[in-house]
């Protein structure tokens, strides 16, 4: 893992906009098949996909040189997830060395980080470290998933991930608890330090940061739709 | 004991019961350590979001973080797992003096400079000064033990069977940042069983919660179909609750039970059974944000005159 010097950014795409957004699930709908059995005609790797740079690509964003996987199967039989859906460890691992790099763009961040497969690892490869790399790839190359956005810009407005009830505010009170300190008129000074931070890492223009006033318009469509959270 | 609390994020706005049970459990009252307040924390930073993103940034935000209490002669304890992971590895990959200079340099612009170095090593355990990160769990089976906890509890929780759930980042990676044996785990147990109850074993207990990761924001049906695995392992047992040191877990598991429509098995934070067990008044707990209800776990309790 290297933070001698700050990775490049690519040029940055313009971002979607929701209408834009919308289109794009719409025609992702309509793309999609009807239940039944897989495709296969449509999942056979031609070899367009390959990357020959994508191990180099991980070892530079921090990851070990997967080409020494020995393909043994121990990650995948420990990994919670392999268990629960079609995502094995091993094949994950076997199409890095292979450099189908897109693929990795299409599937959801769904590693738990619980470490699991580098305590079996016999080649200390950690592919827990190798879908790190592989995301830090992912967001300088196709974008930010909108739930990092959102995290990233509720942390830099609030300092914190979360943010309390009314009721949650009062049993504090009540209870005599200290101030939460984001709350604390001092607390000013320390979002500007986090801003200063992220500036000068470039994070703000890797993320591509929500205003307060995009987040709460966010959160009104998502009132209006009735979605739960 | 110097403390200085790191509560995070979820704690003091989803779960403040835990916080409260924390900082009683650790009053004069009862444990006796000095805590230092310390009001310029940030979020840790959480690893699914920026350490997946961009490790010079999350390094850099982490190190912000041990700064505030590198003068301070008191140790970082989190009461969460993510909190205690992601500031842990910080002070691991600061240790690389080239990592540290580009680290430091950003700092600079804020008037800060991170000082941690690697003070000794003890077995497969590295320790840091003079930024000591550690978990609750572990600073109250180390610094106070089986016996003192015991000593101080007033109505031990005598017949009560529970299952603890270490959670994934308390124990590993292992490579050097263990606090525990990641394969037999012994101080939440011990923790347990110093309220007077019994830490019952079950299948695949170190298994992981389901919604680490960024997993439960994304997909919760995958991170319920990993709780349901856990979670019949500890119904198998017959557990009366199940008690972790992660807020997270506990999220987890409260809300995989209410998804999955199985009966229900209260979840606790160590934190809360141990203010129970040290006669604390249940009321002041904060389990009304538990969505588990754990007054059936109370009423348990008071037939065996506790709480």
């Amino acid at each position: 893992m290297s933070h001698g010097s700050l990775p490049e950014l690519p040029a940055k795409k313009p971002a979607a906009d929701k209408e834009g957004d919308e289109a794009a699930a719409a025609a992702k709908k309509a793309d999609t098949p009807p239940a039944g059995p897989l495709i296969v005609e449509d999942s056979v790797f031609t070899g367009e996909e390959h990357d020959p740079d994508f191990v180099k690509q991980i070892i530079r964003y921090g990851g070990k040189d997967v080409q020494t996987c020995l393909q043994c199967g121990n990650c995948t039989g420990v990994c919670p997830v392999s268990l629960k859906t079609p995502y094995k460890t091993r094949n994950l691992i076997k199409l890095c060395q292979y450099g189908y790099k897109r693929i990795f763009f299409s599937i959801p961040w769904i590693c738990a980080g619980c470490h699991r497969c580098h305590e079996h690892c016999p080649a200390d490869i950690n592919p827990a470290e190798v879908f790190v790399a592989i995301r830090h790839i992912e967001v300088r190359e196709t974008g930010v998933p909108r739930f990092i956005k959102e995290n990233v810009s509720l942390i830099l407005r609030n300092g914190f991930g979360a943010i309390p009830s009314d009721d949650i505010k009062r049993y504090r009170e009540k209870e005599g608890m200290d101030p939460l300190p984001n709350t604390l008129p001092g607390y000013k000074k320390v979002l500007g330090e986090l801003e200063t931070l992220f500036k000068k890492t470039r994070y703000d223009k890797l993320i591509g940061l929500e205003t307060e006033e995009e987040a709460g318009k966010r959160k009104a469509a998502e009132e209006a739709k009735g979605a739960v959270k | 004991m110097r403390y200085a609390l790191f509560v995070g994020c979820t704690i003091p706005n989803r779960f403040p019961g835990v916080e409260n049970a924390t900082r009683l459990i650790l009053g004069k009252e009862h444990l006796d350590a000095e805590l230092v307040p310390i009001n310029e924390f940030t979020c840790c930073p959480a690893l699914p979001t920026f350490y997946s993103t961009d490790r010079l940034t999350w390094l850099v935000t982490a190190a912000r973080n041990l700064v505030l209490v590198q003068d301070k002669n008191a140790d970082l304890v989190t009461l969460c797992n993510g909190c205690f992971s992601s500031l842990l590895k910080a002070t691991e990959e600061l240790e690389n003096v080239n990592k540290c200079n580009v680290v430091n340099e950003a700092l600079s612009a804020v008037g800060k400079q991170y000082r941690g170095r690697l003070a000794r090593v003890e077995g497969h355990r590295n320790f840091y000064e003079p930024v000591k990160v550690r978990h609750l769990i572990e600073a109250l089976y180390t610094d106070y033990g089986k016996e003192t906890i015991a000593g101080k509890v007033q109505h031990p929780l005598e017949g009560l069977r529970l299952a603890v759930h270490y959670g994934c980042h308390l124990l590993r990676p292992t490579t050097r940042t263990s606090v525990d044996d990641p394969v037999n785990p012994v101080m939440l147990d011990t923790l347990v069983e110093a309220s007077g109850a019994k830490s019952v074993d079950y299948n695949d207990k170190q298994a992981c919660c389901g919604a680490g990761g960024g997993i439960r924001l994304q997909v919760p049906k995958l991170a319920n179909a990993i709780t349901k695995d856990k979670y019949e392992s500890i119904h198998a047992v017959g557990a009366d609750a199940i008690v972790t040191g992660c807020p997270y877990c506990l999220f987890q598991f409260d809300h995989a039970q209410k998804d999955l429509k199985v009966h229900p098995i209260p979840v606790l934070h160590i934190s809360q059974l141990l203010a129970l067990a040290f006669g604390i008044d249940a009321e002041r707990l904060g389990f009304e944000w538990h969505f588990v209800a754990v007054r059936p776990f109370l009423k348990k309790l008071q037939a065996k005159g506790v709480a």
